[in-house]
């Protein structure tokens, strides 16, 4: 390449796009979300073929397998000028931690030149794009929001002012602050299925501080934490139709909202469980 | 091959950890603790306009310190040994409990006044110390507390944590015959346990204390403490006893200020405890008090193999407590729950590596690696990281694959294919949304009653978002 | 226990690379503790005036503290001040107080172990560190009982032996040759947060602290 596409205005970002397996298998809706506002954002977006960051594995004691699937990562994606995922949990897993597991590999150097180039969505709408469109697509600005910094991103990547700077310019919306936002769900991984009551504990908590902040919705950055925060809240009122909704912030960013909240009943599809 | 279990161990965590979310007492006085100690960090460490520098500077005290310790050893050693002490050297517990019994018995000693040791505690030196005819006393309000209910510390600055006001009261009540008095007031329980120790200070053979750093420039211990009673343990009777470990070495008193500038400020907000003492060897003839005998016991219990491994920063740590105050696991269960001296993040990765038993593999496990112990530990210890690393060794050093092992890796040799995964689980999506039916979400999940007891599940939506994406773009994209 | 030392040594050496005999320790230790880097890093705080932030931060630390003007004021504050007191005061005098000749009229003055109620102590501290608001006192000066026996500690020190930080503290100490057997630093009365983490002032040390700042020549 003779010129790299941050100084070519005339050529657009070729975006690799990374879901994630929860929002493959579980919540489309976010993908789209995040493809629709990097077009509106100038980029072109690919989607090839994608399974899992390895994240699983290597918080499970097979840092091979991690390997095995990291590097397909770095192939299938290599091609890109850069790699956006809708989550800080899964780009952490990239960008902090590729590199380390290669650290004794000769493929070192291009894993950590790969790396360089993937993103977190809010970091690269912010920091690389500088992503403000001319009007905000909805107006949230009389709703009482909060948001569950999750902690990969948070602690790993520096994701804390990214979605709120964002949340201002596309929904004309100020985050009122929950207590303890950047404490833990509970979900973590297989955590919450082998360590089952702590984690209920944890997302107990985190549930109880966001009905404290008075908020309707609670957003976030990752699917597995909203997913956790959604079935706890559902849980504990399943027939409260006031109950606080839960989203990822792609959804609100984009003004996708016909998609009901994360578990909420679709008007055309029936209520409940 | 390696055998499949059908079914998960209940391992000792779980069992523990359950039973501390249905105890009451202990629920109560987590919550009053609650966020006090991250409160009290946060305002020490934004008092002063650089803490992340002196983070830093620790971090490299702890490296430096490490990187030679034979050398600091050897230097400590000579300058205690010139200062009229002396330094003993136990490879494991049951050495300490000999050298430490060796040295009361020598005194013919009856009683041992005891300040605050988590080696003590390592090493089970109470039991043992009854065991041979010394009368320990603790002499920490928790510790003292602790020792009345015959329980162990739940936390490595504040071993009584785990105990609320009302279970003290009792405590004293029972076990001090002062008749009726008011024990209502924090200040009349610390003032009867002040007026009942004093005179054992006073009486004690020898007093044992434990350390939180030795210098090795001058042979200098330092401990740091708010009560005070460590220094009456160390000063009043006619022999010291210092317990403590061979990772605690630094090599100057000006690294000694590096390590106090962020262990108080993390441990429980202070800029520093309201006593830091210095001893060096035995009262010389110049001193106006002291005891006239010094003994310095270095316990290693396998931390000299972790230097040079891949778990070698963990012998950075200086026990400031910081990493459990912030753990919303230790938050919600407890010391206790981790079986060990050495409760929370720090003990998740410690206990497995000094104990190295198979019950302990689950104490790294029992995290969400949240990661918010290593955004506070001020040696910047890679907690997670190394709870990490031991999940590899503990897959590494089974005999049986577990079923949510053999789970993961076929999930992960799927995963290798991507093309095959998309049109899988694309299937599979299909198949689930015909029997979810009208349901947007799941109360019960086949496979994952962990998730399903406590929270529902979305259903998913109708195929996944790669399928739904290919029939959108087909023939105008050929990813 | 020769055979534990020597394993334990063995094994740390094996990841140190480090072969010491008696005669080399010395030598290497002096030369690598001088390889220190730089400047230490101290916290940023605005320290320009060590006496006025000494004060402060003793102040916040729990200790009171008083502005006088040489020794020979120290008895009448003492005088001024036990008259609030609910019990008779016993006065335990560090050897260096003891050494001035001062005027201990009306104050009651012993020897004896301090006991409970009514103890007070008076020393006076080697060096004040502003950092942190501390007082340092040696054993080779004061005993280091009297410092923790007592129920009221009244130190006095010099303005002109306040520091700005730690490491100046140590170079005092250094410069006077052998160390004595306790260094104690004390920044306020003591404390204890045991009991459902409530700080209580008062645990086993003395529950009030006075730091008397005077003038010396």
């Amino acid at each position: 390449m003779t010129e790299t596409p941050q100084n070519s205005p005339k050529r657009r970002h070729q975006i690799g796009l990374f879901v994630t397996c929860p929002v493959d298998l579980i919540r489309p809706s976010i993908g789209f979300a995040t493809a629709t506002l990097l077009e509106r954002a100038g980029c072109d977006v690919h989607v090839p073929p994608q399974s899992c960051c390895g994240q699983v594995a290597f918080n499970n004691g097979q840092p091979e397998e991690t390997r095995a699937l990291a590097w397909n990562i770095v192939q299938q994606f290599g091609q890109y000028d850069y790699v956006v995922l809708p989550s800080g949990s899964c780009g952490g897993t990239i960008k902090t931690h590729y590199p380390e597991l290669f650290a004794q590999d000769e493929r070192h150097e291009t894993v950590v030149r790969f790396c360089e180039k993937v993103y977190e969505l809010t970091t690269f709408l912010t920091e690389v794009l500088d992503y403000a469109p001319t009007r905000a697509g909805i107006d949230l600005s009389s709703e009482t929001v909060t948001y569950h910094d999750s902690c990969a991103g948070l602690r790993e990547l520096g994701i804390k002012q990214q979605p709120r700077t964002l949340l201002k310019r596309c929904a004309n919306l100020d985050v009122t602050e929950m207590e303890e936002t950047d404490v833990c769900c509970g979900f973590g991984g297989t955590f919450c299925v082998k360590y089952s009551d702590v984690s209920n504990r944890m997302v107990t908590n985190k549930v109880n501080n966001i009905r404290q902040s008075g908020a309707s919705m609670v957003l976030g950055g990752d699917l597995s934490c909203l997913l956790n925060i959604a079935g706890k809240l559902q849980r504990l009122e399943p027939d409260n139709p006031d109950r606080v909704q839960v989203r990822h912030i792609a959804e609100v960013l984009a003004g996708e909202l016909q998609t009901p909240a994360i578990g909420e009943p679709s008007p055309t599809r029936g209520k409940g469980e | 091959m390696s055998q499949v279990q059908t079914q998960e161990p209940q391992p000792d965590f779980i069992i523990r950890s359950r039973a501390a979310l249905e105890d009451n007492h202990l629920q109560e006085a987590l919550e009053k603790a609650g966020s006090g100690f991250v409160y009290k960090r946060q305002a020490a460490i934004e008092r002063i306009g650089n803490f992340e520098q002196l983070r830093d500077q620790a971090r490299q005290v702890r490296v430096r310190a490490l990187k030679h310790l034979d050398l600091y050893l050897l230097h400590f050693e000579k300058k205690v040994q010139n200062a009229g002490g002396q330094v003993h050297w136990a490879e494991t517990p049951e050495q300490m409990r000999e050298i430490v019994i060796g040295l009361c018995q020598a005194q013919n000693a009856k009683t041992a006044t005891k300040g605050k040791s988590m080696v003590g505690e390592e090493v089970d030196l109470n039991e043992a110390l009854e065991a041979a005819g010394v009368e320990p006393q603790e002499t920490d309000l928790g510790e003292y507390v602790l020792q009345l209910a015959h329980e162990r510390p739940s936390h490595i600055v504040a071993p009584a944590l785990h105990k609320t006001k009302a279970q003290v009261q009792s405590l004293f009540r029972a076990n001090h015959a002062l008749g009726e008095r008011a024990l209502d007031e924090v200040a009349d329980i610390v003032n009867e346990a002040r007026a009942v120790i004093r005179d054992r200070f006073l009486q004690a053979d020898v007093g044992i204390t434990g350390a939180n750093m030795l210098i090795a420039e001058t042979g200098t211990a330092a401990i740091v403490t708010n009560e005070g009673n460590g220094d009456l343990t160390a000063t009043l009777p006619r022999t010291h006893i210092i317990t403590t470990s061979i990772d605690k070495i630094v090599p100057t008193w000006e690294d000694a200020s590096a390590i106090l500038r962020v262990l108080g400020r993390s441990a429980t907000g202070q800029d520093i405890t309201t006593y830091t003492s210095f001893f060096t060897g035995a009262r010389s003839e110049r001193d106006k008090d002291g005891p006239e005998q010094f003994h310095i016991v270095l316990l290693d219990n396998r931390r000299s193999e972790l230097l040079g491994s891949e778990y070698e920063e963990m012998l950075h740590c200086i026990r400031c407590g910081a990493c459990m105050n912030h753990c919303p696991v230790y938050q919600a269960v407890g010391g206790h729950s981790y079986n060990s001296v050495y409760p929370g993040p720090m003990g998740a990765v410690l206990t497995p590596l000094l104990r190295h038993e198979e019950q302990d593999n689950q104490l790294p496990n029992a995290s969400t690696f949240c990661g918010r112990c290593e955004s506070v530990c001020p040696v910047r210890i890679p907690l997670p990281g190394l709870m990490r690393k031991l999940r590899d060794r503990e897959q590494r050093e089974a005999k049986h694959a577990s079923v949510s092992t053999l789970a993961v890796k076929l999930f992960c040799r799927l995963s290798r294919h991507p093309v095959l995964y998309r049109r899988l689980t694309h299937f599979s999506l299909k198949l689930v949304s015909m029997i979810r039916g009208r349901k947007s979400r799941f109360r019960t999940l086949p496979l994952m009653s962990g998730w399903s007891r406590h929270r529902d599940f979305p259903a998913p939506d109708n195929g996944s978002f790669q399928s739904q994406w290919q029939q959108r773009h087909k023939g105008t994209n050929h990813d | 226990m020769t055979d534990s030392r020597s394993r334990i040594l063995d094994r740390i050496g094996r990841s140190t690379g480090g072969h010491y005999d008696a005669d080399t320790i010395e030598a290497t230790f002096q030369a690598l503790s001088h390889q220190q880097t730089g400047a230490p890093v101290q916290p940023e705080m605005g320290l320009t005036d060590p006496v006025a932030t000494f004060t402060a931060e003793a102040g916040r630390n729990g200790a009171r503290v008083a502005e006088l003007e040489s020794m020979t004021q120290v008895t009448q504050w003492l005088r001024d001040n036990v008259r609030d007191a609910t019990t008779d005061a016993n006065f335990h005098l560090s050897p260096a107080i003891i050494g001035r000749s001062l005027d201990w009229s009306g104050l009651n003055t012993t020897a004896e172990t301090p006991a409970a109620a009514g103890s007070w102590g008076v020393v006076q501290a080697h060096t004040g560190i502003a950092e942190t608001g501390t007082v340092m006192s040696l054993s080779d000066e004061c005993p280091s009982g009297l410092l923790f026996l007592v129920e009221r500690l009244v130190v006095v020190i010099a303005r002109r032996d306040i520091v700005g930080y730690q490491e100046e503290a140590w170079q005092r100490l250094k410069a006077r040759g052998a160390l004595p057997r306790t260094v104690n630093w004390i920044t306020g009365p003591s404390r204890t947060a045991d009991i459902e983490q409530q700080i209580q002032i008062g645990a086993h040390g003395p529950r009030e602290a006075d730091y008397l700042l005077i003038d010396e020549q």
